[in-house]
């Protein structure tokens, strides 16, 4: 599934502003500026987003060179995550007040001692676990303005987004009836236009065949 | 009302669209002018459907196999006021065909099945993938518009919304 073979599901977008005409270095600039960068272990980041090579999701050298399939840019949203695992973080803490209470010799730890504990389990654990690493294409027309993003996880396209503004200052408008009918490619009419905004629902059943349907 | 307003409430245009889709395919046998070079399509319902209606309550019928849209459930469904929100769709222009699934809220396509591809360079192969995909937008986009000129005109109430719900209450498949 992808950009490249086999079947295709992606949210699409449209860029809301022209592209402004030195938009290369622009845009060769936003891809080394957030490129996909190693989360720290000693921190406390769980998750980062950045650009990699929609080819190899550890490159994350993307340069306009590599991902110019004119007129089109193809690269990918790269998620990093390092969660420690709720149930394996709970049996080490375990262990860890097990051990504490026998060199206390107390029957029982105290809620700050156990919130402790678990911090300083949770930063051990940290040092010990792989990412996840997971990435997502992206394919810009940079002459129609339209950018397909093959995911259609809502939290994902809403860092998709972000991401986008951050590394080449544009707006994506995803599309929508609303944002679909309003493309001037569509060719609606001022007049359709202005229908459209005071358009209100309507059943596509009678009120009587309604009634005598749910009387079954 | 600012922009995110009109965009939430007018999210119901999708599940009309594609419940406006259904009744077109039964009523043309599928067939559809789209003008220009986009010229003349046909649309066939496929083997799944998802129908629901937030005014009448949150349940959802899912359907699959077969041809649901011919279904007595699924038209006993729609007899209840509700609408398509999901519909596995196929599209076919001269000899090229596309299969995708189109999702009402919002309104996109997904699970997209491009025509076959012939170019042998990879590169080659990426370009006349999106084109495939760019021409897929366009006709689902022209059938848009087909609907929404309807929608939007002073006759939906008089002339087609009447013709709409006349289909929607029979409860046998056409033909």
């Amino acid at each position: 599934m992808g950009a490249f073979q086999g079947g295709l599901t992606y949210r699409q977008y449209r860029v809301k502003e022209r592209l402004p005409q030195h938009w290369q270095a622009r845009v060769q600039q936003g891809l080394a500026a957030h490129a996909a960068k190693p989360i720290d272990p000693d921190g406390d980041e769980e998750r980062a987003v950045g650009w990699c090579s929609a080819q190899f999701i550890l490159d994350t050298h993307v340069t306009l060179e590599s991902c110019l399939y004119d007129p089109y840019l193809v690269m990918a949203m790269r998620l990093e995550t390092l969660t420690v695992p709720p149930g394996l973080l709970k049996m080490h803490c375990e262990a860890e007040e097990r051990k504490v209470k026998r060199e206390l010799k107390k029957e029982a730890l105290s809620r700050y001692e156990r919130a402790e504990i678990r911090e300083r389990v949770e930063a051990a654990l940290r040092k010990r676990l792989l990412p996840s690493l997971r990435s997502f294409e992206v394919v810009w027309n940079t002459e129609s303005g339209v950018v397909r993003f093959l995911s259609t996880n809502k939290g994902l396209n809403e860092e998709l987004m972000e991401l986008f503004e951050e590394s080449f200052g544009v707006v994506l408008i995803p599309d929508y009836a609303y944002t679909i009918a309003q493309e001037p490619a569509l060719g609606l009419s001022d007049e359709q236009l202005a229908a459209l905004d005071a358009v209100e629902p309507t059943p596509f059943i009678d009120s009587e065949t309604l009634y005598e349907s749910m009387k079954g | 009302m600012d922009f995110v307003e009109r965009v939430t409430r007018t999210q119901f245009l999708g599940a009309e669209f594609l419940t406006w889709l259904w009744y077109q395919e039964e009523m043309g046998a599928g067939a559809f002018e789209l003008g220009g070079d986009l010229g003349a399509v046909e649309l066939s319902f496929e083997d799944k459907l998802t129908m629901g209606s937030t005014a009448l309550d949150e349940q959802q019928d899912s359907f699959k196999g077969g041809r649901p849209t011919a279904s007595p459930e699924a038209r006993a469904a729609l007899a209840l006021g509700k609408q398509a929100q999901s519909a596995s769709l196929r599209l076919t222009q001269g000899e090229q065909e596309w299969r995708f699934t189109l999702k009402a809220e919002p309104l996109m396509v997904s699970a997209v099945r491009l025509p076959e591809v012939l170019a042998d360079d990879p590169k080659a192969q990426f370009h006349e993938r999106m084109l495939l995909l760019e021409t897929l937008d366009r006709l689902y986009r022209a059938l848009f518009k087909l609907f929404l000129e309807e929608r939007l005109s002073a006759e939906w109430t008089t002339e087609h919304l009447p013709a709409v719900q006349a289909w929607a209450a029979r409860r046998g498949p056409q033909g």
